[in-house]
C-alpha cells in the first residue's frame, strides 16, 4: 500500500475511534455521574461532524487530498472550545479532561514535527494560563495568544500538506500512466504474437506453391523465368526468418520469466552446444571465467548467451574467433563481458546495434535479422539489468550485460 | 471389393493447406483415401455417420469449431474415443501442444515452412501410421 493510502486509512480510523470515545465518554458521564452537564445535541454533532468527514473521504478527492488540515483544524477548534469549557465552565472538567486527553493522545502521531511542537507549546501554554490564572482571567488574553501559535502551528502544516498534496496527485498520475502503459504493452504483445501467427499461414502457402513450381514447372521456364522464380523464393525464405524472429522477440515479452536459481556456467555450456556447428565450422575458441549462480529465467538467459556468442563467432573478421566470458560481482548485480576479437563495431552505432531489425550489414557479407541484439535487451531488461558495448571498428568488441542480484 | 486404402479425413478450413496436403500425399507416394471438412462443426457431422475414417488430420485454428474443441468432443463420445486423431497444424507453441495431448491426441505435427521438409513429414506420417502400426479395426 502506497503512503498516501496508508496515511488516509489511518486518519479514518482515528476519526471513527475518536469519534466512537466520545460517544461512549458522553455515555458514561450520562450514566455515572448524572448531575454533570452533558448535552446531548452539541457533544452527538462533534460525534456526526467527525463521522460525516470520514464519510466524505469516500466520496470527495478535495476531503481525501485535504485531510491532513481537516483533522488539524478540527484538533485546534476542539483544543480551543476545551479550554474555553475550561475558563468557563470548571464544573465541566470531566468532559474536558477526559476528551481532551483522547484527542491530544491520538493526534500527537499525525502532524508533521513543526504542527506538532506549535501544538505542544500552545497546549501547554493555554492549560497554565487557564490553571493559574481561572476566575480572573480576560477572554480577549486567550485570543491573540491562541492566534499567534494557529499560525505558527499552521506553517508547519502547511508544508505537510502541499507534500501530501502533491504525492496523491502525482501517486494518482503515476498510477494511471503505469496502468495506460502496461495495457499498451500488453495490446503490443499479444499484436506482435497474434500478427507474426497468422503472417505465417499465408506465407507457408507462397514458400510451398514456390517450391512447387520451381520442383514442377521450372524445365517450362527459361532462364529468367527461373531466376525471377528463385529470387521469390530467397525473398519468402527471409520474410520467414522475419517473422520467426519477430515472434521470438513478442514471445521473449510476452512470457512471464520463472525465476530461480540458475547456474551460468550450465547456461555457457548449453549455448556453446547449441552454437557447435558455427563455432567448429569457424574454429573459434570459447573460453569463460569463473561463472556464477544467478536468479533468472534459464531459457531467456540461454537465448541471451548463444545470441552473443553467435553474433561473435558470425561478425568474425579475419582471423579465428576468439571469445571470452567473465563475471564480476557488485554490490547489488553481476557484471558479465563478453569479449571477442571480430570486427568491432564504431562507436556511433552502439546504441543502434540494440533495436529490432537494425543491422549495419548486408545479407550477403553477414546473414542475420538484426533482432538477436534487441531480444539479449530484453532479456536483460526482464532480468533487471543493463546490457551496452565498448568497441571500436577493426578492433573486437565487449558485450556487457548486469544481473542483478535479488529478483522481483 | 472393399478399398484397402487408408481413409483420412482432413479438417483443414485453409483451401490452399487443402491443396498442399493432398500434393504432399501425392509426393509421398502415399496412396490415400483423402477426405476434407472445412471446420469443426463439419468434422463431428462427419464422424457422426459411419464409417469412421482411419486417421483424423485436424487442424487446430479453424472457424465455428477450433480442432481442440473437436478433440474434447471426440473424447466425450465412446463411438468415437478410440479414433487415432493426429493433430496437423502450424503452432509449436507449448501451450498448445500441451493441451492437445492433454485431451489425448494420438499425435502432433508441426507443419514446417517449406513443401520438401512436409512432404517428408507425411511420408513419415504415412511410415509410422499405415506400415509400423497397427489402427482401431474397422467395424
Amino acid at each position: 500500500m502506497d503512503p498516501v493510502e496508508r496515511e488516509l486509512r489511518l486518519y479514518r480510523r482515528l476519526c471513527l475511534f475518536v469519534g466512537a470515545v466520545y460517544l461512549v465518554w458522553w455515555l458514561a458521564v450520562e450514566g455515572l455521574l448524572p448531575h454533570a452537564y452533558n448535552p446531548l445535541p452539541g457533544r452527538l454533532g462533534v460525534v456526526v461532524a467527525i463521522w460525516a468527514i470520514t464519510g466524505a473521504s469516500y466520496a470527495s478527492a478535495w476531503v481525501r487530498i485535504h485531510i491532513t488540515l481537516l483533522w488539524t483544524c478540527g484538533l485546534w477548534l476542539l483544543t480551543a472550545h476545551y479550554f474555553y469549557l475550561f475558563y468557563e465552565n470548571a464544573g465541566d472538567i470531566n468532559w474536558v479532561v477526559g476528551s481532551f486527553i483522547t484527542v491530544t493522545a491520538v493526534t500527537l502521531g499525525m502532524m508533521s514535527r513543526a504542527a506538532l511542537l506549535a501544538y505542544s507549546a500552545f497546549a501547554a501554554a493555554l492549560a497554565i494560563v487557564v490553571v493559574v490564572e481561572l476566575p480572573g482571567m480576560h477572554q480577549s488574553v486567550f485570543i491573540p495568544g491562541l492566534l499567534t501559535v494557529l499560525l505558527q502551528a499552521n506553517l508547519g502544516m502547511h508544508s505537510r500538506l502541499a507534500v501530501m498534496r502533491d504525492l496523491a496527485v502525482s501517486t494518482v498520475e503515476l498510477r494511471r500512466i503505469n496502468a495506460q502503459l502496461t495495457r499498451s504493452n500488453l495490446d503490443l504483445q499479444r499484436f506482435a504474437y497474434i500478427a507474426s501467427h497468422d503472417l505465417q499461414t499465408p506465407l507457408r502457402s507462397i514458400a510451398s506453391f514456390v517450391d512447387l513450381l520451381r520442383s514442377t514447372y521450372s524445365d517450362k521456364l527459361d532462364a529468367r523465368g527461373q531466376d525471377w522464380l528463385a529470387r521469390t523464393g530467397t525473398s519468402v525464405e527471409h520474410l520467414q526468418t522475419l517473422i520467426r524472429d519477430l515472434l521470438e522477440y513478442a514471445r521473449v515479452d510476452a512470457e512471464s520469466p520463472s525465476f530461480g536459481p540458475v547456474a551460468m556456467r550450465d547456461v555457457f555450456d548449453r549455448a556453446t552446444g547449441l552454437l557447435d556447428a558455427e563455432i567448429r565450422e569457424s574454429g573459434a575458441t570459447i573460453t569463460a571465467g569463473e561463472l556464477p549462480e544467478v536468479i533468472g529465467d534459464r531459457a531467456q538467459l540461454v537465448q541471451l548467451v548463444v545470441n552473443l556468442l553467435g553474433n561473435a563467432v558470425k561478425y568474425r573478421g579475419t582471423q579465428p574467433p576468439k571469445v571470452h566470458l567473465t563475471a564480476t560481482a557488485r554490490d547489488d548485480e553481476w557484471l558479465f563481458e563478453l569479449r571477442d576479437n571480430g570486427i568491432g563495431i564504431a562507436p556511433k552505432h552502439h546504441q543502434q546495434v540494440f533495436e529490432i531489425f537494425k543491422r549495419l550489414h548486408d545479407q550477403k557479407t553477414y546473414p542475420g535479422t538484426g533482432i538477436g541484439l534487441a531480444i539479449c535487451r530484453r532479456v536483460v531488461d526482464r532480468h533487471g539489468g543493463k546490457i551496452w558495448v565498448e568497441s571500436t571498428a577493426g578492433e573486437g568488441s565487449g558485450f556487457f550485460f548486469t544481473i542483478a542480484r535479488t529478483q522481483r | 471389393m472393399s478399398d484397402v486404402r487408408p481413409v483420412i479425413l482432413l479438417a483443414e478450413d485453409n483451401e490452399n493447406d487443402v491443396e498442399l496436403t493432398k500434393l504432399g500425399f501425392q509426393r509421398a507416394k502415399l496412396d490415400v483415401d483423402l477426405r476434407h471438412v472445412s471446420n469443426g462443426e463439419e468434422c463431428m457431422a462427419y464422424l457422426a455417420r459411419e464409417p469412421l475414417p482411419d486417421v483424423l488430420l485436424l487442424d487446430l485454428n479453424m472457424p465455428r469449431m477450433d480442432g481442440l474443441e473437436v478433440l474434447q468432443e471426440i473424447g466425450k463420445d465412446p463411438k468415437l474415443a478410440h479414433l487415432v486423431v493426429v493433430v496437423l497444424t502450424s503452432s509449436k507453441a507449448d501451450e498448445d501442444v500441451m493441451r492437445a495431448y492433454k485431451l489425448r491426441c494420438s499425435s502432433y505435427l508441426v507443419k514446417p515452412i517449406n513443401f520438401d521438409a512436409f512432404a517428408a513429414m507425411i511420408q513419415g506420417f504415412g511410415a509410422y501410421w499405415f506400415g509400423l502400426a497397427t489402427l482401431p479395426p474397422r467395424n
